[in-house]
C-alpha cells in the first residue's frame, strides 16, 4: 500500500492551469488502473484524467468548476495490489511534477461522461431525468445533461438547474443544495459552494467568464502584449480561382468538398518554407527564439463557444486533397468540442479565414507565442488597373500580422511579397520542395 | 453525367413525400426557408407510405373488421344487424376517400406553404447536385444547399414468393384487395401480419398465420401478445410457429413447420416479412454517405450525417414507425438551419392494432434489469374495468413498469380496448420523469379504460383502491415529508 498525491499533470504545451469539469468517481471508490477518475477541461479541449493504478481514492481536493494549476493536488489515493508497483516516477527534468505518478500525456478524445449519478445509491444506469423542454434548452446551449445534479424530486433536472448552469457554467448542485434540507448526491458532497448563485440585478446579468469563452479571453489578451505591424493587400486571385475550380472539379469525382482554404495554407506554407523566421515562437521569459522545422499551421475555427485554433500538423508535407480532408475532419472536431489535445497544440503559425463568414478585410491577432499570423478575406471582383486600362478581376484581400519584437515591416513586405506572387501564380506551388 | 446540364438552385430539398419528408418540409418553410420535395410519385406520392398503403389504409381496414366482428357479438343483448355481406371493393373506395381527404389535406399545407412538390426518382450525382428522373423520362437536375432523406422503407421480399398482383401480395397489395379471399395465409406475425390476418379473419377469409419464430409478434412481450394469441384462436385463425413457408403452387402454400411438411391452403399470401430502408439506389456514395450493413443511415442526435445532409423516418435506425419519422423532422430541419438541437427522446411508443390492442413504451421489467435498475412491475386486469366492459372488451391487462425506491415510471404496457391511446399516458410519464404517485393522484374520467392506469399507479403506490394487489415494495420517497 502507498498513497498517491495524483497532481494535476501538464497535459499539454502552455498550459497553467485546468477547470475540474467533473468527477466520474466519488470519494471513497475503487478504481482500476487507467480507469477515468476527472475530466478536466484545459483552455484546448476536455481531458479524462485515468487512476494511475489499482487502489481506492481516498479524497477529492476540488469541486467541480474549480480552477487548479498544473501541480496542485487533484486526489488522493492508495495503491493496492501489484498495479501500485507500475507507478513509475515522473521523468527527470520537470520539477513542478515531481511527485506526480506517471500519466502518460495522450489524452482522451471528448469522453463520454459518465453521468453524476443523482439516483440514490443502489440503483443502475438511468436515464437523465429531464422533461423534453430542459432537454431541449440543454442542447440548445451545450449544457450536459448529466453533467448537471437537478434539484427536482429524484433528481429530476428542472428549467431552473439548466438555466443556473447556462449562468455560472455552474454544473454543481448549489440549487439543490439550496432547496432541499440534506445533499442528496455523492457530486454534491464534493461540491464546495464555489459558483455563487446567479447575481440578477433587472436587466443586468453577471456571469463569471468560464470554459472556453475565458481561455479566448485569455489567449487574446496575451495576444494584446505582442506589438504587432500588419501589412494588408489585394491580390489578383484569378488564377488560384482557376487553379481551383479544376482541382474541385477533380477532387469532386472523389467525392470531396474542395474549398480555397487548402490552397491557401498550401501558399503560406510555401512562403514559410523561403522565409523561416515566420514559422517561429518568442520565449521573451528566456529572451529565446525557436525556429521550427516542421510547418505546424493553425485554422482559426468559429465554434458557437468561441475560437478553437486546430492544427494542421506537418501542412507542409500534405497534398491539396489531404490537406482538404484534414480541414474538415478537424473542422468538425472543433464544432463538436471533441478535438484530443493533439489537434489543437502545437500550431507554429496560424491562419484565420475571415473571408469565409464574409469578412473583406480585417487585422488578425497572433496567436502568441507564434511571431506571425495571416488572415485571408474574401474573393470579389474589383475594378483594377491592368496595363494602365481597368479591368475587372478576382481579387482577394489579406492580411499578415508579425511579431514586430522580432520581425521588422521589411521582411514583413518580403514575407507578403511571397505570397502574393504564389497566389497571383498558383502555378509557382507545383515547383516546391518537400 | 450529361454535359450542359442546367440545375436547378435549390435551398432545401427534401426527398421522399412520407410522413418524414412532408414534416420536414412543413418545418423547413416554417423556417422561412425555399423548400423543394421530390417525391417518385410526385403530388400523389405525398403522404408516403403511412397515408397511402400504411397506417391509415390498414386501420381503415381493420375498423371495418372490427364494427362487423363487433355488430354480431350485440345479438345477446338485443341488437341484429341483416346478414353480414362484405364488398371489398366498395371498401376500396371508401377508402380511398379517407386517404384522399388526408393527402389532399397534406398537399394544401404544403402548397400554403409555399413548398413545391416535384415528381420523380431523385439519385444524388455529387455532394451538392441530384438528377431526377420524371416520369416523362427525363431529367431534372437540382442543385441544393441542404438535403434531407427521407425516402422510407419498401416490403422485403422472399425469394421463392414473389408478389405477382395476384396470388402473392406484400402489405400494399393486401390492402388493395377488391375481394375477401377464402383463403389467406400470411407469411410473418409481425405487427403488420398479425394486423392484416387479424382483419381479414374478422371479414370472413380463413387466415393462417406463418411465423418464422416460435409465437407471433416474437418482438413483444409474451404477457402481453397472449390475449391476443388466445383471440386469433377464437377467430379461427390457424397460427404455425417455427414454421418456414416454401413456395405457393396452385392455391397451396408449402410450409416446413419443424420438422413436417404442412400444406396450406391460400388463395392468397400475404409476405408481411419485414421492410427494408429506401438507401440502396440513391446514390449515396455521390454524396459522400454510406449506409450501415443493416442499410440504415446512422445518424447523428441532430439527424445528420455531414454538413447539409440530415436523414429521417424509416431510413433512420429506431422503430420504422410515422411518429419517429414526424419527430424527427423538425430535428433535423432545425439542424440544418444551424440550431443546435438534438432527437432524444426517453421513450417511443409503438401499438399494434391487433384484437385487443397491444401498445407499449419504455422498458419491460426485464429491459429494466438488464440497464442495471431494480424494476417494480404492477399488473391490473382489464375485466374490473366498468368502461371495458360496455365496450364488451375486459380482457388484457395494464402494466405498470416503475423503479423501487423512487417510483419513477420506467414503462407501461397495455393489453385491450383502446391501449393505443392509453400508451400516451405512459410515454408524457417517463418523459417528464413523473413518479406512479404522480400518476395516481392524477384525476381521471370515470369510466374510462384509463382509469386502470391510474389503478396500477395506485397499487404501485401500495394504495390500491380496487386492485386486491398491493405492490411488493412500496416505494419510499427521497422527498417525501
Ligand atoms: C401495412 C402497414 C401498416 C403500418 N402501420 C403503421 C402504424 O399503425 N403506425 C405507424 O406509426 N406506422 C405504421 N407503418 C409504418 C409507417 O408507414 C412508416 O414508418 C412511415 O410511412 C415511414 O415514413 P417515411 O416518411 O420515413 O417514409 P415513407 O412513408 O416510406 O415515404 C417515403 C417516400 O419516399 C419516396 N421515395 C423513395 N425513394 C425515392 C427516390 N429515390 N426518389 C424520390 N422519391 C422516393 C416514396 O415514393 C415515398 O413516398 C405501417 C406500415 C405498413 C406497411
Amino acid at each position: 500500500m502507498s498513497t498517491i498525491v495524483f497532481r494535476l499533470p501538464d497535459i499539454g504545451e502552455g498550459l497553467a492551469e485546468a477547470e475540474i469539469v467533473e468527477w466520474l468517481v466519488a470519494a471513497g471508490a475503487e478504481v482500476r488502473a487507467d480507469q477515468p477518475v476527472v475530466t478536466v477541461e484545459t483552455a484546448k479541449a476536455q481531458v479524462e484524467l485515468p487512476a494511475p493504478a489499482d487502489g481506492v481514492i481516498t479524497e477529492l481536493a476540488h469541486g467541480p468548476g474549480d480552477v487548479v494549476p498544473v501541480g496542485s493536488a487533484l486526489f488522493t489515493f492508495e495503491a493496492t495490489g501489484s498495479g501500485a508497483g507500475a507507478v513509475e516516477p515522473e521523468p527527470a527534468g520537470e520539477p513542478a511534477l515531481a511527485t506526480a505518478p506517471a500519466v502518460d500525456g495522450r489524452p482522451v478524445p471528448v469522453p463520454v461522461p459518465v453521468p453524476a449519478s443523482a439516483a440514490p445509491a443502489g440503483a443502475g444506469r438511468r436515464r437523465v431525468l429531464a422533461a423534453p423542454s430542459t432537454r431541449r434548452l440543454a442542447v440548445e446551449h451545450g449544457i450536459e445533461l448529466a453533467e448537471l445534479t437537478g434539484s427536482g424530486p429524484n433528481g429530476r433536472i428542472v428549467l431552473d438547474d439548466v438555466r443556473a448552469a447556462m449562468a455560472g457554467g455552474a454544473r454543481s448542485a448549489d440549487g439543490a443544495a439550496a432547496r432541499s434540507p440534506e445533499p442528496v448526491t455523492a457530486q454534491a458532497a464534493v461540491t464546495p459552494a464555489a459558483t455563487p448563485a446567479e447575481p440578477v440585478a433587472g436587466e443586468t446579468r453577471v456571469r463569471p467568464l468560464r470554459g472556453l469563452r475565458r481561455q479566448v479571453a485569455r489567449a487574446m489578451t496575451a495576444a494584446w502584449s505582442v506589438p504587432h505591424i500588419t501589412e494588408f493587400r489585394e491580390v489578383d486571385a484569378t488564377e488560384l480561382e482557376r487553379a481551383h475550380r479544376t482541382l474541385r472539379a477533380d477532387a469532386e469525382e472523389q467525392g470531396l468538398r474542395l474549398t480555397l482554404l487548402p490552397l491557401l495554407v498550401r501558399a503560406v506554407t510555401t512562403a514559410l518554407r523561403r522565409h523561416p523566421d515566420f514559422n517561429a515562437t518568442l520565449d521573451m521569459e528566456r529572451e529565446e527564439v525557436t525556429l521550427h522545422r516542421r510547418l505546424d499551421v493553425g485554422i482559426a475555427a468559429a465554434t458557437p463557444d468561441g475560437l478553437i485554433v486546430p492544427v494542421l500538423r506537418d501542412a507542409g508535407r500534405r497534398s491539396v486533397p489531404g490537406l482538404a480532408r484534414e480541414i474538415a475532419r478537424l473542422g468538425a472536431g472543433a464544432r463538436e468540442r471533441s478535438l484530443p489535445l493533439q489537434d489543437t497544440t502545437g500550431g507554429t503559425f496560424t491562419i484565420s479565414n475571415f473571408g469565409s463568414y464574409g469578412t473583406w478585410l480585417g487585422t488578425p491577432l497572433i496567436n502568441a507565442p507564434q511571431v506571425a499570423i495571416a488572415g485571408f478575406g474574401r474573393v470579389r471582383d474589383a475594378v483594377v488597373p491592368v496595363d494602365g486600362v481597368p479591368a475587372v478581376r478576382r481579387v482577394l484581400p489579406l492580411a499578415v500580422a508579425a511579431d514586430h519584437r522580432l520581425i521588422d515591416g521589411e521582411h514583413l513586405g518580403a514575407f507578403v511579397n511571397t505570397l502574393e506572387r504564389l497566389i497571383r501564380t498558383p502555378v509557382l506551388l507545383l515547383g516546391e520542395e518537400d | 453525367m450529361v454535359v450542359g446540364e442546367i440545375a436547378e438552385a435549390v435551398d432545401l430539398l427534401v426527398v421522399g413525400g412520407g410522413p418524414a419528408g412532408y414534416a420536414a418540409a412543413l418545418r423547413g418553410a416554417q423556417r422561412g426557408r425555399d423548400v423543394l420535395v421530390v417525391d417518385r410519385d410526385g403530388e400523389e406520392g405525398v403522404g408516403g407510405v403511412c397515408l397511402r398503403a400504411g397506417c391509415i389504409p390498414s386501420k381503415a381496414l381493420i375498423e371495418m373488421a372490427g364494427v362487423a366482428e363487433r355488430a354480431a357479438g350485440y345479438s345477446s343483448a338485443g341488437l341484429s344487424v341483416g346478414e353480414r355481406s362484405v364488398d371489398l371493393g366498395a371498401f376500396q373506395a371508401h377508402k380511398a376517400r379517407i386517404v384522399g381527404e388526408l393527402t389532399g389535406g397534406v398537399r394544401s399545407l404544403l402548397a400554403g406553404a409555399g413548398v413545391r412538390v416535384l415528381a420523380g426518382d431523385l439519385r444524388f450525382t455529387r455532394p451538392d447536385q441530384a438528377v431526377v428522373r420524371t416520369p416523362a423520362g427525363r431529367a431534372a437536375f437540382v442543385e441544393f444547399r441542404d438535403v434531407v432523406i427521407a425516402t422510407g422503407s419498401r416490403p422485403a421480399v422472399l425469394p421463392h414468393l414473389v408478389p405477382d398482383g395476384v396470388h402473392v401480395l406484400d402489405s400494399t397489395g393486401a390492402l388493395d384487395l377488391a375481394e375477401l379471399p377464402a383463403t389467406v395465409a400470411v407469411v410473418g406475425a409481425g405487427y403488420i401480419g398479425v394486423e392484416l390476418g387479424t382483419a381479414l379473419a374478422k371479414l370472413g377469409s380463413s387466415v393462417t398465420l406463418v411465423e418464422m419464430a416460435d409465437r407471433i409478434l416474437p418482438e413483444i412481450d409474451v404477457a402481453l401478445t397472449r390475449p391476443v394469441a388466445r383471440r386469433l384462436d377464437e377467430l379461427g385463425v390457424t397460427v404455425l410457429t417455427a414454421a418456414r413457408a416454401g413456395e405457393h403452387r396452385g392455391t397451396i402454400l408449402h410450409v416446413r413447420c419443424g420438422d413436417r411438411d404442412v400444406e396450406v391452403k391460400a388463395d392468397v399470401v400475404i409476405v408481411a416479412v419485414g421492410r427494408r430502408p429506401n438507401t440502396d439506389e440513391l446514390g449515396l456514395d455521390r454524396l459522400g454517405v454510406t449506409p450501415g450493413d443493416d442499410g440504415l443511415l446512422h445518424v447523428a442526435p441532430d439527424r445528420t450525417l455531414r454538413p447539409h445532409v440530415a436523414a429521417i423516418g424509416d431510413v433512420t435506425p429506431g422503430p420504422a414507425l410515422a411518429h419517429k419519422g414526424y419527430a424527427e423532422a423538425p430535428v433535423a430541419v432545425d439542424a440544418l438551419c444551424g440550431d443546435r438541437v438534438a432527437f432524444q427522446p426517453a421513450a417511443i411508443p409503438a401499438v399494434v392494432f391487433a384484437d385487443p390492442e397491444i401498445a407499449t413504451v419504455g422498458l419491460s421489467a426485464a429491459a429494466a434489469r438488464a440497464e442495471g435498475l431494480d424494476p417494480v412491475v404492477t399488473t391490473v386486469p382489464m375485466a374490473g374495468n366498468g368502461r371495458a366492459l360496455t365496450l364488451r372488451a375486459p380482457r388484457g391487462t395494464v402494466q405498470l413498469v416503475s423503479e423501487t425506491g423512487t417510483g419513477l415510471v420506467l414503462g407501461l404496457h397495455v393489453v385491450g380496448p383502446h391501449a393505443s391511446e392509453l400508451v400516451a399516458e405512459g410515454t408524457v410519464a417517463i418523459e417528464m420523469g413523473a413518479t406512479v404517485e404522480d400518476l395516481a393522484d392524477t384525476v381521471h374520467v370515470h369510466p374510462t379504460v384509463g382509469e386502470q392506469v391510474q389503478e396500477a399507479a395506485r397499487a404501485a403506490a401500495g394504495r390500491g383502491l380496487h386492485s386486491a394487489s398491493p405492490a411488493r415494495r412500496p416505494h419510499h420517497h427521497l422527498n417525501k415529508e
